[in-house]
């Protein structure tokens, strides 16, 4: 076809190496598919399972990812938002910086677009709201509701080119939603009945098992996970989205 | 309603205060709760000793260990979380009045050193394999974010190639623990380390090689290493000085925690543990001989100090382990001290290279100073902390009737003299240098105040060893002690 010998237009060293990682994928998926085969029994996931009823939360995943290791998730949390953190850095607006060149302004959408997404909008979010506050019922909870949230705004984005969302809210948000997360957290410490950082000190009866106000603090400790998931998210979509703004004095670094 | 003084708030208060960086900036408050923050700390990890010396501190988090999640705070922990507190506020304490390096002023990197050593932190005093996957995930990524703190092309790069090779190292510790959970059906520590000779032989290698090589590409021993000192160049001197002094120390401290406590018989990873740490030591200290660049020199260096660290720590007896605890110490201040007194001599010079620093110690005698001091220091000679923790290495091998790791340690104390003391020569240089000096003015009086903090440490610490000796031998203790460890987490002999 084009004049190149075939050693330039087949690279060997990417080559090589994308098979030696394919051999890799192989062999791991080869080893973990062979251990799942013989179910194992006695693992902690388990012995959690069968604990999870006096947490009175009808989802035992949920009980076992925002009580029992709830830690895991405020550490899951922070990762996220160190990922936010670090993506503002350098795809966000450049404060005082050179990079604040106004790229083209992209065409506007086209109206199937906009009427479509003007319709979903709503209801996306309501569906986000409703897999947060029911994450100790059904499947879903914070992560998964918070970032359908965060996907309904950001189609908002696409959909209406002037449509930002106000980064001090957003930050608001995700400080408070943050600080909540850790306050639950000292609450539990600090109260002599549970005594343990993120125990759960608030009343949960085994018997309101499956109704919306039950499990104590689980749900409110998801829905600021759900809060704060799609701040964050929302925030990366943002600095992504976003035509680098003139420099502004406001802004602090 | 009172505030129990409990592990969890080395990792409770910095998240608390990170979430709320936007309040903090508006207030004003960024510089002195970073500094305040360490401090408190610090002040709690003291105020925890008494209580650590009688018996480790378990914190149960939500249910009791083996199901659960505890923080294990004994005496090795406690004495790197005082380090890395201890070193954090040295720092804090000099962004906090040093005004030049601006771009560690704002509320991101607030959010970032504080959350670094919190990262680290719970490493350390984690008892849950997945929880410390999560720290270490946490430590990674303020790691990348940091290092590109700049936003040159140095350091983009820099922060790019920690990215990539940072989640490489991640992928293989999670694959580990994956196939620890697979196989014991256990998450927490102790617990796996009860149940880990029952695993089959071969899958024991397969796990124990993907932790070798998972952490030791974070812990940068030697043929993980290669992005170090690209690194360490690119990022900020301040940071370089973190990543040296708190960052690599936690992730040594956990390659060799976990060897020691899933491995029966630590003899098995002696060889390996110490001929990484060996072939660390001989490549990085041979490298620096030659290097032009002011902070690829001390990468090097520190990847060969972290060399010594993992050789004397892989020998697992009581002597070089309390060594090598004590020799992390002086080498955190140590590097600390030369990272810092780097940054404000290239700022002075505009640049790192050996031509651009000549004869500037005398325009700068203290920093200077300070450089020697430290220099002195990381070689080991007398009146300093590395002669002291250097010299208990080598008494510890040499009760072992052991001499190879002496003849490689002194080797490398002498290559380490000879390219210090080629910068040393450098700065004190007369003959004015060629190239024009950059505007930046002298730093401010008060800068120098940590600076002599860290050197007054290392002057105590050489001075009067025996004030540690108690806690690094409790700490060696506790470290190489898998029963008493297993013992106190699931309550019963394995």
């Amino acid at each position: 076809m084009n004049g190149a010998p075939l050693r330039k237009r087949i690279r060997v060293r990417p080559l090589l190496l994308s098979l030696l990682c394919g051999w890799l994928f192989a062999l791991q998926a080869a080893i973990l598919l062979g251990q799942g085969r013989d179910d194992l029994s006695g693992t902690v996931g388990d012995a959690l399972l069968a604990q999870a009823p006096e947490m009175a939360s009808a989802n035992a995943v949920t009980t076992v990812v925002v009580s029992y290791r709830g830690f895991d998730t405020l550490g899951e949390v922070t990762v996220l938002f160190l990922a936010a953190t670090g993506i503002a850095l350098f795809f966000g607006a450049h404060p005082g910086g050179r990079a604040a060149q106004p790229r083209a302004r992209r065409r506007p959408p086209n109206e199937m677009m906009v009427t479509g997404i003007r319709l979903l909008f709503p209801v996306l979010v309501l569906f986000g709201v409703y897999i947060v506050v029911h994450g100790h019922l059904s499947p879903g909870g914070g992560f998964q509701g918070g970032v359908v949230i965060a996907t309904a705004f950001f189609l908002r984005m696409l959909a209406d080119p002037d449509f930002l969302l106000d980064h001090g809210w957003v930050r608001l948000l995700e400080s408070l939603s943050g600080s909540g997360f850790v306050l639950f957290g000292l609450a539990g410490l600090t109260l002599v009945a549970t005594g343990t950082f993120l125990g759960n000190f608030l009343p949960h009866p085994v018997a309101a098992m499956g109704q919306l106000l039950s499990a104590g603090v689980i749900p409110l400790i998801y829905i600021l996970v759900g809060i704060k998931v799609g701040a964050e998210v929302g925030a990366i979509f943002q600095d992504m989205v976003e035509q680098a703004p003139e420099p502004d004095p406001k802004q602090e670094t | 309603m009172a505030l129990p003084l409990t592990p969890i708030w080395f990792i409770a208060l910095p998240l608390l205060l990170a979430f709320l960086a936007p309040l903090w900036a508006r207030l004003r408050l960024l510089l002195p709760l970073l500094f305040g923050a360490q401090v408190v700390l610090l002040a709690l990890a003291a105020a925890l000793v008494p209580a650590v010396r009688q018996a480790p501190l378990l914190e149960t988090i939500v249910i009791a260990p083996p199901l659960g999640i505890h923080l294990h705070l004994d005496a090795v922990a406690l004495l790197l979380v005082t380090l890395f507190h201890g070193a954090a506020a040295l720092l804090a304490l000099f962004v906090w009045l040093d005004e030049g390096v601006a771009h560690l002023r704002g509320p991101r990197p607030f959010v970032l050193l504080l959350l670094l050593v919190a990262g680290c932190d719970g490493m350390v005093l984690t008892g849950d394999l997945f929880n410390l996957y999560v720290f270490l995930e946490i430590a990674g990524v303020t790691a990348y974010a940091l290092s590109a703190l700049h936003r040159d092309r140095a350091g983009l790069e820099a922060g790019l190639k920690y990215v990539v090779i940072g989640s490489v190292a991640a992928v293989f510790f999670l694959f580990a623990v994956v196939l620890i959970y697979l196989q014991t059906g256990q998450l927490n520590i102790a617990a796996v380390a009860a149940d880990f000779a029952a695993i089959p032989a071969p899958m024991q290698v397969l796990i124990g090689l993907s932790l070798l090589v998972g952490l030791g590409i974070k812990a940068e021993l030697f043929p993980f290493n290669f992005w170090v000192p690209d690194i360490y160049q690119g990022s900020d001197p301040a940071v370089a000085s973190l990543f040296s002094g708190v960052l690599v120390k936690a992730f040594l401290f956990v390659l060799f925690h976990l060897a020691f406590l899933l491995l029966a018989d630590p003899r098995v990873a002696q060889v390996w543990l110490m001929g990484l740490g060996a072939a660390t030591l001989l490549v990085a200290e041979t490298v620096a001989l030659r290097q032009p660049d002011l902070r690829r020199m001390l990468a090097y260096s520190s990847l060969g100090q972290i060399g010594l660290i993992a050789l004397a720590l892989g020998f697992t007896s009581e002597a070089t382990t309390a060594g090598a605890l004590f020799h992390m110490v002086n080498h955190t201040l140590a590097k600390l001290l030369l990272f810092l007194v780097a940054g404000l001599l290239i700022r002075r010079a505009a640049s790192a290279r050996l031509e651009a620093l000549t004869g500037l110690g005398r325009q700068m005698p203290l920093a200077a100073g300070l450089f020697v001091l430290a220099s002195l220091s990381v070689l080991g000679l007398p009146p300093l902390a590395g002669f002291a923790s250097k010299l208990w290495i080598l008494t510890g091998f040499a009760e072992a009737q052991v001499f190879w790791p002496i003849a490689l340690i002194l080797f490398g104390a002498l290559l380490e003299a000879g390219y210090y003391f080629r910068w040393v020569k450098a700065l004190y240089a007369t003959g004015d240098a060629p190239v024009a000096r950059g505007p930046a003015p002298a730093p401010a009086r008060s800068a120098y105040l940590p600076l002599l903090l860290i050197a007054a440490l290392l002057l105590l610490l050489g001075a009067a060893p025996f004030l540690l000796e108690a806690d690094l031998v409790g700490a060696a203790q506790a470290l190489l002690d898998r029963a008493a460890t297993i013992e106190g987490v699931l309550g019963a002999q394995p």
